[in-house]
């Protein structure tokens, strides 16, 4: 099935300026359920390329960016959610694709984006004992003194 | 694909026959080394390589875009107290050598070499900074105004 | 389970003989057989994304390729396209060309590297040595090229930073034929040898859909026979005009990510070998000098993806209209590997252990990038790996 019926129901599929490489803005709730429908659909060619987060500090939000190459396809996906500043929770895709672990892992560690329901999550990951409780790469971060 | 694996550990066999390693041997006995000997002769960069670079003050105007541009804030802005201009000053310490000054100069101010920098931690200063450079051209014109009209 | 009673902890890094760079595997062995494996990574953070956020376009072009230094010219590559991306820049066709020379020499400078490394894990030192002697060649030709024999700077938002001229053209093929006529030679070594053989072979292996839902990128996805190249799958630069092969094997054990790292060199050099006879005329940059670039870029995002030697290397930057990006994101491939690749490492030898974390090409600097760092391990809260790792029965 196309990408773009496969998609139908969760929003319009853009194009970036490259032909093969699309987005698509969908409610942080349905982060699961696209994940589990693409792994299904193309079981022998997706991984999960990264995952992005931006903090939006204007809109007061943190965009996470979920991206996804379908080998088979020769496409380029990102799943674009967003999930408010002072709550920034999202469910984690851990479970359908192992390979997100390291990568919610660095989201959680550096933007403080929380994934529910993985047990990986630690803090500090890659930071200093020191900046176990801060999120340097939050806009409104300083760094502190040691 | 467990025979293809059996195949190629069965050629090892006749991979290198005795003649062959012999004159193998022979030839890198009488080769020059690889190595750099000691005591150590300098390697010679090749051409087009990213060595030290200096202003050429005379040309310079005084813009700052060198400094601006540096991405590792490795030019600093000097001003010369009498006439307030502001000259670039690199310290090679920090410089990276990607040339990004050379490559923005609006005025080709820079002159480049295919010297060699020393592996350095500590800041290093070039041997002409820009208070010097004036210092000399002050003596300088001084001294060819005074020896004009003796002439 | 009481037999968890007679689990040793061997701490493998962050300084050991194995390692070539600092990050510690902790490895849970009974007896010879290891059961569980934690990375301990964040030694060598140095907070790359945050700065880049504070510095201009121009500045952070020389800055993420500080990154890494193996690959550095594919880190200002990706950087560069993704910034082209953003603004919509044409890239002239010589430009593309040459950008493509640069990448594929780091790719078998960086290959003949892991293999080099590789044998001397292995004990093989005097290959090591002489692959290492071979490489200097390469090394040598990128200096030719770019300016610089390792930080190439060779990437420029909408084209590259100088030219080459054509009487440096002969000198690299004069190398490149023979570091070809080389390579021939340690092929046959590699498939050939014994010793190569009984160390790599069946060691760490992953399955094609292991590979898949782990996320390995690569030459470690190739080896599992996952076609999973962007040169293939997303062209970027002048690949979509050059004829080449995406080599994979489907053995996925140490000794196939070593041999499709040989093969990938051949495939290289007949590249460079089509640029060098394909190479376009025309000017490097779309302006007429280098001076008259665009300091400010429009609002939005840009993706630039690009294969370097070790799989695919993702930035993601992001505008809001001024003079510094707003978010500069960098996925490189060793995290995926590293991290996501430890599986292999379950119920093998220990003395295993350096080969296959050796055949991932692991790059430190690569996979952290934030603060410097002293990591003081908790050993409570680290991660049971078995877990995570449910298809692999442990003995």
């Amino acid at each position: 099935m196309a990408l773009k019926d496969l998609l139908s129901n969760y929003g319009e599929l853009k194009k970036y300026r490259k032909d093969n490489r699309f987005y698509i803005t969908v409610a942080p709730t349905l982060i699961r359920e696209i994940t589990s429908k693409l792994v299904k659909e193309y079981k022998d060619g997706i991984y999960i390329s990264t995952i992005t987060p931006v903090d939006l500090i204007k809109e007061g939000v943190i965009e996470v960016d979920y991206e996804f190459q379908i080998l088979s396809e020769k496409t380029f996906l990102v799943v674009k959610t967003r999930i408010p500043r002072d709550k920034s929770e999202i469910d984690s895709i851990v479970d359908i694709l192992p390979g997100a672990k390291v990568l919610e892992q660095e989201a959680y560690d550096l933007m403080g984006v929380y994934f529910k329901g993985n047990p990986y999550l630690r803090k500090p990951f890659l930071l200093p004992e020191h900046m176990a409780q801060e999120t340097p790469l939050r806009k409104d971060w300083k760094p502190s003194k040691r | 694909m467990e025979e293809t694996r059996k195949r190629e550990a069965a050629k090892v066999n006749n991979a290198l026959s005795l003649p062959k390693l012999l004159g193998k041997t022979l030839k890198n006995l009488f080769k020059k080394p690889s190595t750099v000997m000691v005591p150590p002769r300098e390697i010679k960069p090749a051409e087009g390589y990213r060595g030290i670079h200096r202003v050429n003050y005379d040309k310079c105007i005084s813009c700052s875009l060198c400094a601006i541009e540096c991405p590792a804030l490795a030019i600093k802005m000097v001003t010369i107290p009498e006439t307030k201009k502001r000259y670039p000053e690199i310290d090679y310490g920090k410089c990276i050598f990607c040339y990004r000054c050379v490559e923005v100069c609006p005025v080709n101010a820079y002159e480049v070499s295919i010297e060699k920098p020393a592996p350095e931690t500590k800041p290093v200063i070039i041997k002409e900074t820009p208070l010097e450079w004036y210092k000399s051209k002050k003596t300088q014109q001084t001294s060819s105004t005074q020896q004009s009209p003796q002439k | 389970m009481s037999k968890n009673k007679y689990l040793v902890e061997i701490p493998v890094g962050p300084q050991h003989p194995a390692l070539h760079e600092p990050i510690s595997l902790r490895l849970k062995v009974e007896g010879e057989r290891v059961v569980q494996v934690d990375v301990v990574a964040g030694y060598n953070h140095r907070g790359i994304e945050w700065l880049a956020e504070r510095k201009t376009f121009y500045q952070d072009l020389f800055l993420v390729t500080r990154t890494c230094g193996i690959c550095n010219a594919v880190h200002g590559a990706s950087y560069v396209q993704a910034v082209e991306d953003l603004a919509g820049i044409e890239v002239p066709p010589r430009a593309r060309y040459l950008r493509t020379l640069v990448m594929e020499l780091e790719r078998i400078h960086s290959h003949i590297l892991v293999l080099a490394v590789m044998a001397e894990v292995i004990g093989f030192e005097s290959l090591f040595m002489l692959m290492m002697r071979d490489r200097e060649r390469v090394m040598y030709l990128k200096e030719l090229v770019t300016g610089n024999r390792v930080h190439a700077d060779y990437m420029f938002i909408g084209g590259v930073r100088r030219d080459l001229p054509s009487e440096k053209i002969d000198k690299i093929k004069k190398n490149i034929d023979y570091i070809e006529e080389r390579m021939k030679e340690y092929k046959k070594i590699w498939s050939e040898d014994p010793i190569i053989l009984k160390r790599t072979q069946g060691v760490g292996v992953a399955s094609k859909s292991q590979a898949l839902a782990h996320s390995l990128v690569g030459p470690v996805a190739r080896g599992s026979n996952v076609k999973s190249d962007i040169r293939y799958i997303d062209p970027y630069d002048a690949y979509d005009e050059i004829p080449f092969n995406v080599i994979t094997r489907d053995e996925g054990d140490s000794w196939a990510r070593m041999m499709v790292r040989i093969d990938e060199v051949f495939e290289s050099i007949s590249i460079i070998r089509y640029i060098l006879e394909h190479l376009p005329s025309g000017p490097i940059i779309p302006w007429k000098n280098i001076k008259l670039a665009p300091r400010k870029f429009p609002k939005g995002e840009g993706i630039g993806r690009v294969e370097a030697p070790r799989g695919e290397l993702l930035y993601h930057v992001f505008s809001d209209g001024s003079m510094k990006p707003y978010r500069v994101k960098i996925r490189t491939p060793s995290v995926l590997n590293i991290h996501n690749g430890v599986f292999m490492m379950l119920d093998q030898h220990i003395a295993d252990i350096p080969v296959i974390f050796v055949s991932f090409d692991p790059c430190i600097s690569c996979t952290e990038r934030v603060t410097v760092i002293d990591l003081k391990t908790n050993e409570k809260k680290l991660i049971p790996w078995r877990k995570l790792v449910k298809e692999k029965p442990l003995r």
